[in-house]
């Protein structure tokens, strides 16, 4: 208790306090304060003294101590008149059990003009009389005011009914018996309120419950009401009002402490303590249902896949450290954690770990939600996808690409189609798999399958006609596409195809010798050739070439050179012409690498210097026949045009024309070095380009761990991009920050490059950056190699708990994204390299050189899936 | 928000009943007058519209429904409070929680 202050004059900070006593419902402090300052100014502090008074009673009859709350209001009779009193000594006699006695009274206090009562004990009783929900009688059944108020209750009563049941113009029918200056008017307008609600007016709603007497029943209910029908009202939100929308939807007593604190936790960046506190609380949660709690699941369960990368892995480690203590708290719980683990893990995590998460989730789900193999077989197709998913090295020179979990894969899809035969995804994939492990046999049974369970899908058909194509069964091949020519007539895949099955038919003719037949197959190309002179496959000189080709090699000399010839007239350049005819003559000739009759021709041309501008089309021209199923071993013909590039960077050019060289030539390192001296070239002359510098970074280490470039540089360059509206480099940026903030699941192939970069010629010794470039220096010491090596041999065989718990406690010195390549290289024995004088040169190279490298097994590399893009000539 | 909850169907309706619930709410929310709920109810029509929707929204979505619990709670109760008044013993026991102090 606070010591009074001095009589003589009250001070504001008494005054100050006692009010604040009185707003936190101290009632009783509040009443010890008053006292001493009603002696000094009555006026003033007499009400207030009142007031808390008041509020203790109501206290105390609130806690049963009715004798208590008699003894306050004795002593209040002594300060105001006792007609005041008459709401609060009514509530008394109610609580005190004379219900029928008293009720009556009620109405005649509230009519009795003779009465002073307050404001706030008029809404009092008249809340009082409302909230009894029972039959009122008048105290004087003479007096119309007494009826009139009894009648005004009585529509409240039906109104409240018929909001209930939904029958709003009976309330709109009801309300008018209770006009503005009604008692209880207050509760017309909560009634208009929650019925402007329900019926879907949420303004009018709002309007409506926000004028409602503070302190009243309608006022207190109205709050929730209030919060639901203002989508714009943003929290704080009170326990109390929470509280109460909580028993509005049946979310029961003693969510809104839980809750708040849950919310805070998680506003404050505590996720997995915000999940405990509902965990803890509520005793349904985690839960399936569409109710709050299912609601709430489902947030907690979904948000980790949106979070930094960091918050997010918290959440799932918690997850992790239940179940591995066995602490998983329902089914629901097991299911979405073991859902999340998968969908987490779905790019980075071991094959077996997914495969058993995966099922462990699919099992949880069938016993909450029963059995469902539609959906079954949609979730093995996925997994079969992710196991079926290539993996690329980081870095330039990428290495080939390795299937993750083939026998898993194989298994997950054949389930698929098993539990539902017509997933066409899942044939679509394994098709693609059993390509890909050159398992034709299968694949040829399945697409016959396939073709018969779904005859008119063009995907299934163009399959279907790229492996009778394979298997030389050109008629059957063309009658599929045929097929599905005439499901989609505008797919342009379907006359490349065509165009790429007869050619080869044709050639095959031609080897047979069978001219006459070849010629007529060659005639069916004429209807699908184009103008297009950068359409490698269908455009009119290059069919007139490979035409002359053939003719030249199989058939009649004069004929071939003829068409060779108008090929010639018709061909964009000199030099395409020739790229073509010799690769073209190679692949006719299944030469590995012999000589055609062009390539003398070719080297002449080359050695003439051409300028930039005109090698893109040659670089697009290889990388077409790269693309070529006889595969034809090309690296004679890059080194050519690597030289030619290298030759036409010490000559004029524009930005245009290096643009288009660089993106014709990236996706193959043979040009790399041609690369790296453009575009150090190209930025002498504008060291601020975007592209440029973004190429540098691209194309700088090619081997290094780890992200190739700071997000701060990163950040400048898109800056640098946004100002110049480079859009091309604005996407390359974004995408190089978003690989830094998420970097992409990605591991190291075959070992051999690291083997390149400590044994091979160092090219980036001579053309590499130099400081003035920019770039940051070699950050890696020999201890750090070291320490580096010994982290792989860790990880080789640690168990997933191990490696979590490694990765925590790196987190900060290695980043996520190098952390889980790290973790994919270890567990398929790829080590790194010890340091060596030639991985770091400006360290002294005493005593002898170290070991070579053992050479390692060459690894099964296979080509990406590409269920899109056809396996044909 | 769960896509069940925003067109108030249950788990296992089919998709008449699904495509029905989406109109219904259209004819609530038009695009004209109420341009985010109707997309909030098209996004959420497009996740459950079919089976094949369903079985993927099932498995693979990750979009958390909310950016906090209680943006979440809030979000669900302005969903499911608005659907129906409560029954009137439940309108009656709401009534006396809120007059307690």
């Amino acid at each position: 208790m606070s010591s009074p202050p001095s009589l003589a004059s009250p001070p504001p900070a008494a005054e100050e306090h006692a009010r604040r006593l009185l707003i936190q419902e101290k009632w009783r402090q509040a009443r010890d304060e008053l006292k001493p300052l009603v002696k000094v100014d009555r006026v003033r502090f007499l009400p207030l003294l009142v007031e808390a008074n008041l509020g203790l009673a109501r206290k105390m009859m609130a806690d049963g101590q009715t004798d208590g709350a008699r003894q306050v209001l004795n002593y209040l009779a002594t300060l105001v008149p006792r007609e005041q009193l008459r709401a609060v000594e009514l509530e008394l006699a109610t609580k005190s059990g004379a219900t029928e006695q008293t009720r009556p009274k009620y109405v005649a206090a509230l009519v009795d003009a003779g009465i002073a009562l307050p404001a706030a004990e008029r809404v009092r009783l008249a809340d009082a009389l409302v909230l009894a929900f029972e039959p009122v009688v008048p105290d004087d059944p003479a007096s119309p005011e007494q009826a009139r108020a009894v009648a005004e209750v009585d529509a409240v009563h039906a109104a409240l009914r018929a909001v209930a049941e939904a029958q709003w113009p009976r309330v709109t029918e009801l309300l008018r018996l209770v006009p503005h200056r009604s008692v209880v008017s207050h509760w017309a307008g909560f009634i208009k309120g929650i019925a402007a609600f329900y019926a879907g007016d949420a303004a009018r709603a709002a309007k409506l419950l926000r004028n409602l007497p503070a302190g009243s029943v309608p006022a207190r209910a109205g709050a929730a009401y209030l919060l639901l029908a203002d989508e714009s009202a943003a929290p704080p939100v009170i326990a109390p009002v929470l509280e109460a929308l909580g028993g509005l939807i049946g979310a029961g007593g003693g969510v809104a402490s839980s809750l708040l604190r849950a919310d805070q936790l998680w506003r404050q960046g505590n996720h997995t303590e915000s999940y405990r506190v509902l965990r803890e609380a509520v005793p349904a949660f985690p839960g399936p249902g569409l109710d709050w709690i299912g609601g709430l699941t489902e947030f907690y369960f979904k948000s980790p896949h949106g979070m930094a990368p960091d918050a997010g892995r918290r959440v799932v480690m918690m997850f992790d450290r239940l179940f591995s203590r066995g602490q998983g708290k329902n089914d629901t719980e097991t299911m979405l954690a073991h859902r999340m683990f998968s969908l987490v893990g779905s790019a980075i995590g071991r094959g077996e770990d997914l495969r058993r998460d995966w099922a462990r989730f699919l099992n949880q789900r069938e016993s909450i939600h029963g059995r469902n193999p539609r959906l079954a077989s949609l979730a093995y197709g996925w997994l079969g996808e992710q196991l079926a998913m290539t993996r690329r090295a980081p870095g330039f020179h990428a290495g080939t690409p390795t299937l993750r979990d083939p026998a898993g894969a194989l298994d997950a899809l054949q389930r698929s189609i098993a539990l539902d035969p017509t997933n066409l995804a899942a044939h679509l994939q394994l098709c693609a798999l059993y390509g890909v492990l050159k398992k034709t046999s299968e694949r040829n049974r399945l697409l016959d399958d396939m073709t018969a369970r779904f005859p008119d899908d063009k995907q299934v058909l163009l399959q279907a006609a790229a492996g009778c194509v394979d298997r030389k069964a050109y008629g059957k091949g063309l009658e599929y596409l045929d097929r599905a020519r005439h499901v989609d007539p505008l797919d342009p895949r379907i006359p490349e195809a065509t165009v790429t099955a007869l050619l080869r038919q044709a050639m095959r003719q031609f080897k047979e010798r069978r001219a006459a037949k070849a010629e007529q197959t060659l005639a069916r190309v004429e209807e699908f050739q184009t103008d297009n002179p950068e359409d490698f496959c269908r455009s009119r000189w290059t069919l007139r070439l490979r035409h002359g080709v053939m003719q030249t090699i199989w058939g009649e000399a004069a004929r071939g050179a003829a068409l060779l010839a108008e090929a010639a007239e018709l061909a964009p350049s000199r030099m395409a012409w020739l790229w073509f005819s010799h690769l073209a003559h190679r692949v006719c000739a299944q030469e590995y690498r012999g000589e055609s009759p062009f390539l003398a021709e070719l080297k002449a041309v080359l050695r003439r210097a051409p300028r930039l501008g005109e090698l893109s089309l040659p670089l697009r021209l290889l990388a077409y026949w790269r693309q070529a199923p006889e595969n034809p071993r090309t690296y004679e013909e890059e080194r050519l045009l690597a030289a030619a590039i290298e030759r036409a960077v010490g000559q004029p050019f524009t930005r245009a024309e290096a643009v288009k060289v660089v993106e014709s030539a990236r996706d193959h390192h043979e040009f790399a070095n041609a690369i790296r001296k453009l575009v150090k070239k190209f930025l002498r002359t504008d060291r601020h380009d975007p592209r440029f510098r973004l190429w540098r970074i691209e194309f700088a280490n090619p081997f290094t761990f780890g992200p190739p470039a700071s997000r701060a540089e990163v950040q400048a360059i898109l800056d640098e991009a946004g100002r110049r509206h480079d859009e091309p480099a604005i996407r390359e940026a974004r995408r190089l920050l978003s690989d830094l903030d998420h970097p992409p699941p990605s591991i190291p192939g075959p070992f051999g490059p690291w083997s390149d970069f400590a044994e091979g010629p160092d090219d980036d010794e001579e053309e590499g950056f130099g400081p003035d470039d920019g770039l940051p220096p070699p950050e890696m010491t020999p201890e750090m190699v070291t320490q580096f090596a010994e982290l792989f041999e860790e990880l080789r065989d640690a168990p997933d708990a191990v490696v979590r718990k490694l990765r925590r406690q790196t987190a900060g010195l290695v980043p996520d994204g190098l952390f889980d390549a790290m973790v994919q290289m270890a567990r398929q024995g790829i080590m790194p390299p010890r340091p060596s004088p030639r991985a770091q040169p400006s360290l002294p190279a005493p005593g002898p050189p170290p070991p070579k490298p053992a050479p390692r097994p060459p690894p099964k590399s296979l080509p990406p899936p590409d269920p899109n893009q056809l396996n044909l000539f | 928000m769960n896509p069940y909850v925003i067109l108030g169907v249950p788990r296992e309706a089919a998709d008449g009943r699904i495509r029905q619930a989406y109109l219904d709410a259209v004819k609530l929310a038009p695009p004209e007058t109420h341009p985010v709920r109707f997309k909030a109810v098209a996004a959420a029509y497009e996740k459950i519209k079919d089976e094949a929707a369903r079985g993927r929204y099932e498995l693979f979505d990750t979009e958390a429904p909310g950016d906090s619990p209680l943006e979440v709670f809030l979000h669900h109760a302005r969903l499911t409070a608005r659907r129906a008044p409560p029954g009137f013993e439940a309108l009656k026991a709401y009534l006396r929680t809120c007059s307690k102090p």
